[in-house]
């Protein structure tokens, strides 16, 4: 599971798209169904995706405020095996309901999972947007003035992509150090040359189209054409793609985190979680782990489904044009 | 010609990939010293550590000697941990890594050939809609989730895998043939839970990616043709239409050797396979920083290579790449 | 594997060698689509006898393609519907599925595409595309296919066949490749050759060359042929009889010396107005007729043509003129024919009246057609 996985991704999907789209409009062979086509809603889906992602978001943001056990408190005492690895909807010693069970050590998994979905949505959207940055920067650059910039900065990418991305990623945190910062970085710099692929691939095609030609011939300056012109059309173009990367940030600081290199223990991770509970799991009580998995699969299918969505949404618009 | 340009091109990004491995693990160096150490060393101590290891001497003097001995001694250096030679390990991690991502590669393609062309046969039907509607979730669902699902069920509700791989053992000269072949036997029994979480996402991706080349290559004018000369489908299909479908197919494939490579990290850890991933693992997580280097360095050259290899291999599919290029 | 063999035999099943090779009766063929049905082949009737050979004529879109294909049994069985009658050699074929149509594809009847450049495989061998009909329906061996492959090749005029046999497509010009589909067409002896728009894809240049090399094989074989185009001027003197179609209709059908002598259809007057110069360039595809063709989902009433029609009279929009028979074999879809007196009387009703095919571009609708740039102009307004 790494970034790289995108990049396969992106071509898969780029293809079955054009390929639906192509079929689509071929058998219609006008314009007029097209749009109607577009008018299509984002459908039920869609928003119940936005509604979980919003959920996890709003809990993770506000979990310092919310009424929760303390994540990383374990129980002591004579009792405290009787509280450990706990099944969702069970009751402690004192009488309380542990909402979502317990882990091994018997800390409230509920609060564990939001503090731990925290550092995933953190460093999954941190990196993913200080890489939209980086690498549509490098992106646009090497797709609008081509020539020696763009081989040199491809050339670069292509040594990154050299390694397999967790590796590098791994690499990096070994080098910095663990910590939501350092994650950060390590999953920037993974994603930086998939990205910049994906938005000079991008502007390529928009350079040449109508506008930005005579953008050039009216006399625009390179700045002009590049933040006026094709900014805004590349970043529409590549917006559909963001929650995607993302998904895929995320799933690889649960790879970092599984593998013991993403925040420091005891801070909950998602990927620490679900190592930790890992034992339990052979022992039949797949619960520990289920329910950090539970939660790490549905935000990651919420965030694909909103990137297919979003992508088919924009596609058909375009192409109703 | 276009060999030579080809092989010209990969020694070059060799060479910047193993740079690159040198100077990032270089950061790591100092550690190599607190590793021998422990906690009691003197300053003095440190010191002539630090010059044991070379580590006083420019950056690029540092590299060419850790090139020369790598290129002419096939030397990667010893573990600071237990003083065991990295290329030692390595000889005996790699072979294991290597038949993990072949196994679940040789699972992926068979799979996703099979889905592929089933559904491109009827676009929209039963089996297409189903396939990627199987192919949207195993690409969204991290392996290391797909693991443990099939521990749950294969490995503890229904006991018939083990939970952890540790025995696996990849022996190339045995003396007999059925000793060898029991051998294997028992490796594909123990690594096929291990295959499979790998196999899973890149079979999504190779049914997706070839039931739409085959459905667009089904539209081509040379199908009809094909048709036209009233060949059976068979036929069509296997000579005329799967070929021209599997060029994006087969980068990918290659591509994914490298990212597979990767993905045995996790899965490694998780069944205790005794390869590549679980040292690089083990290496970072004891601040062992030279056989890091080694395994990064090996994965990495085993990456550009097959890149390198599917380059060739697409060239051959595509006669007009061929020629293209060897006109170029 | 080898039945293909056998079918060489089969009209006498029916016995009526000397009836025509192909009657088409009412043919129509429609496409299920998300818009409605598309009446593509509307109601077309052909009758081809052995050795013959009939021009398919008509616009881009006028259904020409499609109606091959329907005979053919080729399109996509998913969403077309296809009803009327078909007699290969007396025998309905109209409601065969592949499996029947096996046997006849590539050893009764076969194909030449538009376009060598994609009717081609692009990875599979020259020598192979040949040799596969001949060992799959003649039950050849290798070798024997192989050298009547080399054969073949030298036939169509190409040469160092036996080297070209172990090239790619790719490897040789448009002309040679489309020399190449007619070799594979002809392979096994066909009795019906479809050629879709041979030369359109080609240069001028060629043009006649792969036309000529077209009819010297027919005669030479006996063999019948349908040759579709838009270009009158490709039918002119290498077919008997004309089709012309418009809007998946046929519009008027005559032996060519009697259609080109005496045009009794508005439509094919303006096509004869539209048949390309050799000065001009060799891509544009003429539509030199103002106006689009007509919606094949939901067709106007009354005549197909009268939005673009000169003569179009309130009689032509209300009512669909029937196919009438002019002189013996010569028939036409129009209530106001070229030359007859009402025709006349309209003509001079409107005065000066412009030829049709040089009737004004009405507005809006130059997205149909196919509009070349003039590079220099382009560089006036372009560099500035
Ligand atoms: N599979 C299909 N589904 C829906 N409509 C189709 C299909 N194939 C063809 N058509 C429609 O049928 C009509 C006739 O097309 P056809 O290709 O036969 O024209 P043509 O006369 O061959 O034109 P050209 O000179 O461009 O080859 C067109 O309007 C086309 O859009
Ligand atoms: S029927 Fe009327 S509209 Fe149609 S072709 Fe004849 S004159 Fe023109
Ligand atoms: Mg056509």
């Amino acid at each position: 599971m790494g970034v790289n996985n995108l990049a396969a991704e992106v071509g898969v999907i780029e293809q079955e798209h054009a390929s639906i789209i192509g079929s689509e409009l071929k058998a219609q062979g006008d314009p007029e169904a097209a749009a109607a086509l577009a008018k299509r809603k984002l459908g039920l889906p869609f928003w119940i995706a936005i509604g979980f992602i919003g959920l996890i978001a709003f809990l993770a943001i506000f979990a310092d405020w919310l009424p929760l056990a303390d994540p990383n408190e374990q129980p002591r005492g004579a009792n405290a095996r009787l509280e450990q690895s706990l099944p969702p909807f069970s009751y402690r010693v004192d009488g309380s309901m542990a909402v979502l069970g317990t882990d091994s050590l018997g800390r409230d998994q509920l609060a564990r999972v939001i503090f731990g979905s925290r550092v995933a949505l953190v460093v999954g959207f941190a990196s993913i947007t200080i890489g939209v940055l980086i690498g549509g920067s490098l992106g646009l650059i090497s797709g609008y003035f081509r020539r020696g910039v763009d081989t040199a900065t491809m050339a670069s990418m292509d040594v990154l992509l050299a390694f397999p991305a967790l590796l590098l990623a791994l690499v990096i945190v070994a080098i910095r150090g663990k910590g939501v910062v350092n994650s950060t970085i390590a999953l920037t710099v993974v994603a930086i040359p998939t990205i910049a692929r994906l938005v000079r691939a991008n502007t390529l095609t928009f350079s040449q189209r109508e506008f930005v030609l005579a953008a050039r011939t009216l006399g625009a300056s390179h700045l002009r054409v590049i933040t006026k012109e094709l900014l805004p059309n590349v970043f529409l173009a590549i917006l559909p793609f963001i929650p995607l990367a993302i998904a895929v940030a995320i799933a690889a600081e649960g790879a970092l985190a599984y593998l013991g290199q993403s925040v420091e223990p005891p801070q909950a991770s998602l990927g620490g979680m679900i190592s930790q509970g890992q034992p339990q799991l052979e022992q039949g009580k797949w619960w520990v782990p289920g329910v950090p998995i539970f939660v790490l699969v549905l935000l990651l299918i919420s965030l694909n489904l909103l990137g297919d969505r979003l992508r088919e949404y924009f596609s058909i618009k375009e192409s109703s044009l | 010609m276009f060999v030579a340009k080809k092989v010209l091109q990969l020694v070059f990004v060799l060479l910047v990939v193993s740079f690159l491995t040198f100077l990032m693990l270089d950061q790591l160096e100092g550690d190599v010293v607190d590793v021998r150490c422990g906690l009691g060393c003197s300053n003095e101590q440190r010191e002539a550590l630090r010059s044991e290891f070379g580590l006083d001497d420019p950056i690029p003097v540092q590299y060419g000697r850790w090139l020369k001995e790598l290129v002419v001694d096939r030397n990667l250096g010893v573990s600071g941990l237990n003083g065991v030679p990295v290329s030692e390990s390595l000889a005996d991690k790699l072979p294991v890594t290597l038949f993990l991502v072949v196994y679940s590669q040789a699972i992926a393609l068979t799979v996703g050939l099979l889905l592929g062309m089933s559904s491109a046969r009827k676009p929209g039907g039963l089996i297409d809609r189903a396939s990627s509607a199987i192919a949207g979730m195993a690409i969204s669902v991290p392996n290391y989730v797909v693991a443990f699902v099939l521990i749950l069920l294969f490995a503890v509700t229904v006991p018939i895998f083990s939970v952890t791989a540790q025995d696996v053992n990849i022996e190339w000269l045995m003396p007999d043939v059925p000793a060898q072949l029991s051998n294997l036997g028992n490796n594909l029994y123990l690594l096929l839970l291990p295959a499979i979480c790998l196999a899973l996402a890149e079979l999504a991706i190779y049914a997706r990616l070839l039931r739409n080349d085959m459905v667009a290559t089904l539209q081509e004018d040379y199908v009809t043709m094909a048709r036209a000369k009233g060949l059976p489908p068979k036929q069509i299909m296997r000579r005329h239409a799967f070929r021209p479908s599997t060029f994006s197919l087969a980068t990918v494939a290659g591509i994914n050797m490298g990212r597979l490579i990767g993905g045995t990290i996790i899965i490694e850890a998780i069944f205790a396979i005794n390869g590549m991933g679980l040292y690089v693992v083990q290496s970072i997580n004891q601040r062992d920083a030279i056989p890091l280097q080694g395994a990064v360095l090996v994965i990495a050259t085993a990456y550009v290579l097959i890149n390198f290899l599917v380059d060739l291999l697409y060239a051959f599919l595509d006669p007009r790449i061929r020629h293209a290029r060897a006109a170029a | 594997m080898r039945r293909g063999a056998a079918t060489k035999t089969l009209p006498s099943a029916e016995g009526n060698q000397g009836g025509p090779l192909l009657e088409v009766a009412d043919l129509r063929t429609q496409f299920r689509t998300p818009r409605g049905l598309v009446r593509a082949v509307d109601g077309v009737s052909l009758t081809l006898e052995r050795g013959r050979t009939i021009g398919i004529v008509g616009e881009s879109g006028s259904g020409k393609t499609v109606l091959s294909r329907s005979i053919m049994g080729l399109l996509p069985r998913s969403n077309t519907i296809r009803t009327g009658s078909i007699r290969y050699e007396g025998r309905e074929i109209i409601d065969f599925g592949p499996d029947e149509m096996r046997p006849l594809w590539g050893a009764e009847m076969a194909m030449v595409f538009q376009d060598p450049m994609t009717s081609l495989n692009p990875v599979v061998r020259i020598g192979r595309q040949i040799t596969e009909s001949l060992r799959l329906h003649l039950n050849m061996s290798k070798s024997q296919a192989e050298e009547t492959g080399i054969a073949l090749l030298s036939s169509v005029g190409i040469p160092e066949p036996a080297q070209r046999m172990r090239e790619y497509p790719h490897q040789l010009s448009g002309g040679m490749r489309q020399r190449i589909t007619i070799a594979i067409a002809l392979a096994c002896g066909p009795r019906l050759l479809m050629a879709d728009e041979p030369t359109t894809a080609l240069d001028v240049t060629v043009q006649a060359q792969i036309l000529d090399l077209l009819n010297e094989q027919q005669a030479e074989r006996h063999m019948a042929m349908v040759l579709v185009t838009h270009d009158l001027g490709v039918v002119a003197g290498r077919t008997d009889e004309i089709a012309v179609m418009y809007g998946g209709k046929v519009v008027e059908q005559a032996p060519t010396a009697d259609l080109f002598a005496n045009v009794r259809m508005p439509y094919t007057e303006a096509l004869l107005g539209s048949i390309p110069k050799i000065d001009q360039p060799s891509h544009t595809r003429l539509l030199a007729i103002g106006g689009r063709p007509p919606d094949l989902v939901n067709p106007p009433t009354g005549c197909n043509f009268a939005p673009r029609c000169s003569y179009a009279q309130d009689r032509c929009y209300a009512e669909e003129p029937p196919l009438v028979e002019d002189t013996p074999g010569h028939l036409y879809r129009c209530w106001f024919p070229v030359g007859s007196e009402e025709n006349l009387e309209i003509r001079s009703r409107l005065g000066s009246a412009p030829s049709p095919s040089t009737l004004e571009q009405p507005e809006g609708v130059l997205d149909d057609a196919e509009v070349t740039v003039d590079p220099s102009a382009w560089h006036e307004t372009g560099d500035v």
